[in-house]
């Protein structure tokens, strides 16, 4: 909430036009009823000559015309506020992702997460709009037409205050006592929905073939049900709220009659004046009418809020230091006696591994021996609990994340793909490459045949993380965008696993062909092509088990050989 | 949300005849209704549940109409202290009165909101279950087709958007119809000046509204759009943010997310300008007709033209004339939102005889409702039996292709898998391996050709009797939100504990899942663990086991295998083909080495059959797949 409320201090002047405005269109609708009833409370009495009416007939035109006027450019003025805040607030959501990822986003589900960025923001949209500026605009009218009512009578001027007090403050904190509970309850069955649906969609291959689709309907049905009961219970509060808001309103220039009456009688206030009270009263719990639904939404709002928050103050795996050093021209990278381990135990533990421009290495390992997490440590994605991760000799804490990672050209191991064209996709590594060399990275990734042939070409638009491409096309996809980097390190993780053999020996050949100006790291499980590696570090259950050169651990028994003898009954390896 | 082998739906692979339109990108959309049929639909609806909406207009036009006597007893009681100089004792009697009406006002225009609630409670949760029903009953290639973001904002926030429309301006509407019109007579009655400005201004109040309506209703409609997009390019961002940093482009990305959230703030405010000018048109309206009765009287008053109450009382109603339209006017905007997320819903809703079609056909394409109905006796016949090692599955000459493509994915495919043994599908990437697998579990329908089960034709696609015979193992299987056993059972709810664990093991599961911290129990999905690409693959396996498939379609995992772990697989494999028939997706050549029969696709067509030793020999297709052909043809040089 306090940072909702932040983001609403940012715009002071829209915040203050928009509070502004609103008290000034009820003070306008105060007004209109007040000199309408004085109008006709005066010519009741038939005035010698009309113009003793004209003022108030001047009177009853603008404020008319004021209340109208005054009310549009309300709305659009607090509309664009909430607006804004919505939209710097989302952006505040995804900075803060951003550096939390991949490695300190886990336990969230990716559609609930979206759910936060997208509902719960929009969700928040009430504080500002239907809690904020409305309390600040109730206040004034309650100041001022209280105030005008004193001026005429104070036992009215009392009972229209308690009122007023009972419709915008009591009522509202007693529903939002009972909204709120009823608020998070719904946020909850909310999300479980979310996270089914999510799931019933995504696993809709498995679902139709176990025949368990019409049970995740169900299960839908049975949360939509338990919705509905909320909904329902839900529209018993609208509807006492209603009645309320309708009596306190319809009840207050009765109040502030019988108030007024003795004065009236005993010749305190002039009889007239009784007509305008009565009136103008009525017209000032426009106000506080807006408080009760607002509050009432506050649960759901502050829960909202509370979830955000939660993501806002999530400390990031690492950070850039404040001085940072310049990259060296030295793009070795190394890693020193390194230890790393997630929850359950280390993953890495004594680590030594260097590459340097001109070397190709492999780290090689069965699944779940650490491979992808080195290759995350040498990204900076987590720093490493003992030893020091260094480029060019410096301590990569030392450097800015982004320029570290300028120097790496990284296929991770869940390629992410975009729903844009292949060009935009490619140009993502490089936003100035030009096309050739667009088609010379995917002709080294085995990819430019293909592309060539669809109609769109370079222009083709990839579907949904890229799931209109088959999975090698959309590994060489991935491929063909880290080779358009200008980097001087390439780091691959598992870049061929799905592809068939012919194409994954022609691409390793081709990426593991000695050149001095790149530096090549393969991370795999698949022993292709190692033999023009310059070292192998085989890594076994977080620590090396093995290095040497294809031809030496091939030759002597270990785990290397192992996987050699295993993988040779592969139809594509 | 890949197709079984990470195959492509409508892959682009080779002829440039396919159309523009239909490369990878989106699949095109529903086309959308519109608003009128969208209004039309809701109206159907709501009046097929009557209840609760009626009771909504009559509490909320009673509520209206009572203004009438609280208008007249508020005018007798300040005539009698205003002009007659009447004391609070005195009128002790009216004023009781004017507190009577005034609280039954409140009880009225309450019980109106409440009903409103409740008839949009029970609009939304009909809508919800057609949705899922439609959504989830459908074959998953149709998800597959659409960007899962915005299905689920559609899905659960364009219901939700529904829900005001029903609550509030549904009522309201009919509250517009009958409460003016009994005010305004009213009003003809005691003063016919201000009963004719009344009359002549009320009319022009809807005018105004349809006017702007209509034209803000098309602009509500990006909006919704707008929204969508926002969605999925949330969706996108969250799971590629490895990505982008590796990339630098988190920036950019975010400049990307800004320009959507921007368009967005655009466009609602575009249609709030309009949605907003008709509230002005209407408050100003409301506003001028009120001064002007105000004026009217006021002046005739001052002459004697007119008594005082009648004066009072008609100025006193001629707000309470305007305030249905105006609050109208307030939920219009709610109105024209919850019209335009309508109009996107039913896009995915059939109407009603494709309805009828639907629940039967569980929503396969045209063409296997026509070889179904050919083939009626087909049906029960795949029931009853139920072979001991597996059926005898053959394909003839199958012709199929992936909705709104051109290109056929298979071209007269002709095969069998032999019950009790291991068939092997090979073939370069985008040969149509996945697309006899889907085939057979149903997500692909036969356009031409047929296929059969030890002889007796099935539609695969149709038939929910043959998918209980079968099991489906993705490369990359989802984890469903729960436990391990969960994910289990899901192919079999009523299997014990004991039956879950022998399938486990069978599986080669059983040890890893021990392993994890809490074993069976050990929440999965997004939420809790994730799980390696092999130990997936294995749980995949186990619930083939538990089923007891007949039939297992089997999408060989290409990567990400161990030593250990890929031996583990190969043992649960080869037990997986000793008790059923078994279509394996392959990858390995030890797979094809201990395959019955292997099958050689390419372009969608059987190049080759017959098992690894004669294949090998006779040196073809499946030698130079294998690399182990006398030559290997030189590729296809780069355009």
């Amino acid at each position: 909430m306090r940072t909702v409320m932040g983001l609403l201090a940012a715009h002071p002047a829209r915040l203050g036009a928009a509070v502004g405005l609103a008290a000034a269109m009820v003070l306008a609708g105060v007004g209109l009823l007040a000199t309408s009833g004085y109008l006709i409370a005066r010519a009741a009495q038939h005035p010698d000559t009309v113009l003793a009416l004209m003022v108030a007939v001047t009177g009853v035109r603008f404020f008319g015309l004021a209340r109208a006027a005054l009310r549009y450019v309300e709305r659009l003025v607090s509309h664009d506020l909430t607006l804004r805040v919505l939209q710097r607030l989302r952006r505040l959501v995804y900075a803060s992702l951003l550096p939390l990822a991949p490695l300190g986003l886990g336990g969230d589900r990716s559609a609930d997460l979206m759910g936060r960025l997208v509902e719960d923001v929009d969700e928040l949209q009430t504080v500002g709009l239907r809690m904020l500026a409305p309390v600040l605009a109730a206040v004034i009218v309650m100041v001022v037409s209280v105030g005008l009512v004193a001026w005429l009578d104070v036992p009215a001027a009392i009972t229209t205050l308690v009122l007023l007090l009972v419709a915008g403050v009591a009522l509202p904190l007693t529903l939002r006592g009972l909204g709120g509970t009823l608020g998070r309850r719904e946020a909850r069955l909310r999300a479980t929905r979310r996270i089914v649906l999510h799931d019933a969609i995504q696993g809709a291959q498995e679902l139709w073939v176990f025949g368990r689709g019409a049970a995740f309907r169900r299960r839908l049905d049975g949360l939509d049900a338990a919705l509905a009961r909320l909904g329902a219970v839900q529209a018993k509060l609208d509807g006492a709220r209603e009645s309320a808001t309708v009596f306190l309103t319809l009840a207050a220039p009765w109040a502030a009659l019988v108030a007024a009456l003795p004065q009236a009688s005993a010749g305190g206030l002039e009889p007239l004046l009784l007509v305008p009270l009565t009136l103008g009263v009525a017209g000032a719990f426009e106000a506080v009418q807006p408080l009760a639904e607002g509050l009432q939404r506050w649960g759901r709002a502050s829960r909202a809020g509370e979830r955000l928050e939660q993501v806002l103050r999530r400390e990031p795996p690492v950070a850039d230091p404040p001085r940072p050093r310049a990259v060296p021209h030295d793009a070795t990278l190394a890693l020193r006696g390194v230890r790393f381990g997630y929850r359950h135990g280390p993953v890495l533990d004594g680590i030594d591994l260097t590459l340097a421009v001109g070397e190709r290495r492999a780290v090689v390992g069965p699944s779940g021996s650490g491979k992808t997490t080195l290759l995350r440590l040498l990204a900076r994605f987590a720093d490493p609990e003992t030893g020091t991760v260094s480029l060019g000799g410096r301590d990569v804490r030392t450097l800015r994340q982004q320029d570290l990672r300028a120097q790496l050209a990284v296929v991770p191991q869940r390629v992410a793909l975009f729903h844009a064209s292949v060009r935009a996709n490619l140009r993502m590594a490089d936003p100035g490459a030009e096309d050739a060399r667009l088609w010379r990275a995917l002709q080294d990734a085995e990819l430019a045949e293909a592309v060539a042939s669809w109609p769109a070409g370079l222009d083709t638009l990839i579907g949904e993380f890229g799931n209109r491409l088959s999975g090698g096309e959309r590994q060489r996809l991935a491929l063909a965008r880290a080779l358009v980097k200008p980097a001087p390190l390439l780091l691959l993780d598992e870049p061929t696993a799905h592809l068939d053999a012919d194409n994954e020996r022609r691409i390793l050949d081709r990426l593991l062909e000695a050149r001095p100006d790149r530096g090549v790291l393969l991370v795999t499980h698949r022993l292709v092509g190692l033999a023009a590696v310059d070292e192998i570090v085989v890594l076994d259950a977080g620590r090396i088990a093995q290095r040497g050169s294809h031809a030496e651990l091939a030759a002597a028994p270990g785990t290397y050989r192992g996987m050699l003898l295993a993988q040779q009954g592969r139809l594509d390896g | 949300m890949t197709s079984a082998t990470g195959e492509p739906v409508g892959e682009p692979v080779g002829e440039p005849a396919t159309p523009p339109g239909t490369a990878p990108s989106e699949a095109p959309r529903p086309a959308t209704v519109s608003p009128g049929a969208a209004r039309r639909a809701l109206l159907t609806r709501v009046r097929r549940r009557p209840a609760w909406p009626l009771a909504a207009a009559a509490a909320l036009a009673a509520g209206g109409l009572l203004a009438i006597p609280q208008a007249t007893v508020l005018a007798r009681v300040l005539d009698g202290a205003f002009l007659h100089g009447r004391t609070l004792q005195t009128m002790a009697g009216a004023l009781a009165a004017l507190l009577l009406v005034v609280t039954l006002r409140a009880l009225s225009e309450g019980a109106g909101v409440y009903a409103g609630g409740r008839a949009a409670g029970v609009v939304t949760r009909e809508l919800r279950a057609e949705l899922g029903e439609r959504l989830l009953g459908r074959e998953p290639s149709y998800l597959e087709a659409r960007r899962t973001g915005r299905l689920g904002t559609e899905a659960i926030e364009g219901v939700d958007r529904v829900g005001p429309v029903v609550a509030r301006f549904v009522p309201q509407a009919a509250v517009c119809a009958v409460v003016p019109a009994g005010i305004a007579l009213y009003a003809l009655w005691l003063d016919p000046l201000s009963g004719i400005i009344l009359l002549v201004t009320g009319p022009l109040i809807p005018l105004f509204l349809w006017l702007l309506g209509s034209l803000a209703e098309e602009r509500a409609q990006r909006q919704w759009r707008a929204l969508g997009l926002l969605s999925a390019q949330a969706l996108d961002a969250l799971q590629a943010l490895e990505t982008l940093r590796l990339f630098g482009r988190e920036r950019e990305h975010e400049t990307a997310l800004d320009r959507v959230g921007e368009r967005y703030r655009r466009a609602t405010l575009d249609v709030l300008r309009v949605a907003f000018l008709s509230g002005f048109a209407l408050e100003l309206l409301a506003m001028l007709g009120t001064a002007m009765v105000a004026v009217s009287v006021g002046l005739r008053l001052a002459t004697g033209g007119i008594a005082f109450p009648v004066a009072l009382t008609t100025l006193l109603l001629a707000p309470e004339f305007y305030l249905p339209f105006r609050r109208l006017g307030a939920h219009h905007h709610a109105g024209m939102e919850g019209v335009a997320a309508l109009r996107e819903l039913l896009a995915h809703l059939p109407s009603r005889p494709e309805a009828a079609a639907a629940a039967q056909s569980w929503g396969v394409p045209p063409a296997s409702r026509v070889e179904a109905a050919a083939a009626p006796a087909a049906q029960p016949a795949t029931l009853a039996a139920r072979s001991p090692r597996g059926p005898r599955v053959s394909l003839h000459d199958v012709w199929a292709r992936y909705p709104g493509q051109d290109r056929p994915a298979l071209r007269g495919v002709s095969l069998e898998l032999a019950p009790g043994a291991l068939t092997a599908l090979v073939g370069h990437s985008g040969a149509g391996k996945s697309s006899v697998a889907r085939l057979l579990v149903g997500t692909l329908d036969a356009e031409r050709g047929s296929i059969l089960a030890d002889g007796v034709p099935v539609v695969p696609a149709r038939s929910e009797a043959w998918r209980a015979r079968l099991a489906l193992v993705p490369q990359q299987p989802h984890l469903f939100a729960g436990s391990v056993l969960a994910n289990l059972r899901l192919a079999r709810p009523a299997a014990t504990m004991a039956e879950v664990v022998a399938a486990a093991r069978l599986a080669e599961a059983d040890a890893f899942i021990e392993r994890l911290p809490g074993g069976y129990a050990t929440p999965l999905g997004e939420d809790g663990m994730d799980l390696s690409g092999g130990e997936r693959h294995r749980l995949a396996i186990a619930r083939a086991f538990l089923r007891g498939a007949e039939l297992v379609v089997l999408d060989e995992i290409s990567a990400y295998l161990d030593a250990a772990t890929e031996a583990a697989v190969t043992r649960a494999v080869t037990r997986l083909a000793q008790r059923s028939t078994l279509l394996v997706v392959a990858h390995r050549l030890e797979t094809v080495r201990r395959a019955r029969h292997i099958v050689v696709l390419d372009e969608g067509a059987v190049v080759e059959q017959g098992d690894h030793d004669g294949l090998l020999a006779r040196g073809g297709a499946y030698a130079r797949l294998l690399g182990r052909a006398p030559q290997a043809p030189s590729p296809a040089e780069v355009p």
